[in-house]
């Protein structure tokens, strides 16, 4: 299997500080990526070199058979969309201004324009200038200019972060469309809801290194208790062990009129990334 | 250098600048300060206006409108950080250097043509003026290009553009007042306004290795600022 992104012991070092300790991933077609950890984990850092932002202190990378020294040429940036929270738009410009520049840079047919306004919901606000849009829809205008030359591979940093549920419920919408036509996606977040329904395959990165690597949901039963949880119609809960010796007490349960509900204790991916590292997701 | 590029900068700078106010004044300058002289020689009953008045309205123009412009358009896309953005498309560097001082340049010769026509400043330049005004546009191209990657923010530029002001607006204007063999007119000869002002009275060599010396010494600083911004290590 050819690999898009292919990372090997990916090192950063930004002085004394060692900011990524040796990380390494490899993603297939198609598959959706997620970079989870805390601010200052190194996911930023990451996405940061894969683009050609800053060079690396060691290890390897290939991106689209492009090797790291090549990723500040025309033929990989061609190739590849970029969302993070250091993009930005012309705010004295309109909507489809801001666009149009981009579409001449990346030649790219002028119907597109109307496409990804259309697909992103905000065709009938394409006359109006950035100074005057929410933070959402400019976020939305950001993702039309990533997406607008369909690029193989999209680099997303923080895509949903501080945006309304209907804005991040449209940009997730968008991304499991660009999935579904096979378009790469390397995302970072700290969302940890937003993994588990967007991502193939997620890293819980803590202080430069991998604590875990894996499927959300192989993750989550990976570190799920062997507990049930059950809540009274009174206020009352109460956590019961999973063994042979509770068996009858549980069916006992399942039909006693006082149980409001019994559910497995089945961790989120925030609760394992508790469990992995011991520190919060913030 | 990819023209497609260059005009695609260039149309959306165009519209970037005629949307900015702080910009938009910036050529109106030239035109007022030269009307003011005219009004000066007038009243003054003078035949024509000194060359040193001329040269300070070329000055005005090329320092007050394009080194500005391009610094402030610079420094802006640092500040908003749209630099990156552009610099992670297709376009390289050039051609948004190019785009930006064609803008510029543009606003830059329109605003000096009118300033130029009411002082009647084309009865009195001569041919090798245009040459010392084509050196001189290229050193505050450099200039421009090398404060406005160099600011972070738009307040940078304008803390930056003051001495740039005042050391090449005013300077012709001190040789009415600095008597000749002054130390201080010595190094006003080596000013590139004052070096356009000696090329017009007297055609040799010396002015034009001025204005090549300046071209250089920005030429220099600008190659170093812009492979700076190119790295963002």
């Amino acid at each position: 299997m050819n690999h898009v992104i292919n990372v090997s012991q990916l090192e950063k070092k930004f002085g004394k500080h060692h900011a990524l300790k040796g990380i390494g991933f490899k993603l297939e077609p198609g598959e959706v990526f997620g970079l989870l950890g805390p601010s200052g984990s190194g996911k930023t850092t990451t996405i940061r070199i894969l683009i050609g932002e800053l060079k690396k202190s060691g290890g390897s990378i290939e991106v689209l058979g492009f090797g790291s020294k090549e990723f500040t040429k025309n033929e990989y940036l061609t190739q590849i969309g970029i969302l993070s929270d250091r993009s930005a738009l012309y705010d004295r410009l309109t909507v489809q201004d801001n666009l149009q520049l981009f579409r001449r840079l990346y030649q790219v047919e002028e119907s597109v324009i109307d496409r990804v306004l259309k697909d992103v919901g905000l065709y009938n606000d394409r006359k109006k200038k950035v100074k005057d849009l929410s933070k959402g829809m400019k976020q939305r205008v950001l993702l039309c200019k990533a997406i607008m030359h369909k690029p193989k591979v999209m680099f997303l940093d923080e895509p949903t972060s501080a945006l309304d549920p209907a804005t991040t419920s449209k940009i997730h919408e968008i991304l499991e469309e660009l999935k579904a036509q096979g378009t790469t996606i390397l995302l970072t977040t700290h969302d940890m809801e937003e993994a588990t329904k967007l991502c193939d395959n997620v890293a819980l990165l803590d202080d430069g290194v991998f604590k875990e690597y894996g499927t959300p949901e192989s993750l989550r039963l990976k570190y799920k208790e062997d507990t049930m949880h059950v809540m009274y119609k009174d206020g009352k809960e109460e956590t019961i062990k999973r063994n042979v010796e509770n068996k009858e007490r549980l069916a006992d349960l399942m039909v006693d009129e006082n149980v409001l509900k019994i559910s497995s204790d089945y961790p989120s991916l925030g609760e394992v990334f508790i469990k992995v590292t011991g520190r919060e997701l913030v | 250098m990819n023209m497609n590029n260059v005009n695609a900068i260039f149309q959306k700078d165009l519209k970037d600048f005629m949307a900015n106010m702080s910009l938009l004044v910036l050529p109106i300058l030239p035109i007022v300060i030269a009307w003011l002289y005219n009004q000066t020689v007038e009243t003054a009953g003078e035949v024509s206006m000194p060359i040193e008045m001329i040269y300070t309205i070329i000055a005005m123009a090329f320092a007050a409108v394009m080194f500005m412009s391009i610094a402030t358009m610079f420094a802006e896309e640092n500040e908003k950080h749209t630099l990156r953005g552009l610099l992670q498309s297709p376009a390289s560097i050039i051609d948004i250097i190019v785009g930006k001082v064609i803008v510029s340049l543009f606003i830059t010769l329109v605003s000096l043509a009118i300033a130029l026509f009411i002082v009647d400043g084309y009865e009195i330049l001569k041919p090798i003026d245009y040459l010392g005004m084509f050196l001189f546009m290229i050193i505050i191209t450099f200039m421009g290009v090398a404060v406005g990657l160099a600011a972070k923010s738009v307040g940078t530029v304008s803390a930056y553009s003051l001495p740039v002001m005042f050391g090449l607006v005013f300077s012709p204007m001190i040789n009415n007042f600095v008597e000749e063999g002054h130390v201080l007119r010595t190094i006003v000869d080596y000013l590139p306004v004052n070096a356009m002002v000696n090329l017009h009275n007297e055609i040799t060599w010396q002015p034009i290795l001025v204005l090549f010396g300046w071209i250089v010494a920005m030429g220099i600083l600008a190659v170093i600022v812009i492979s700076r911004a190119k790295k963002d290590d």
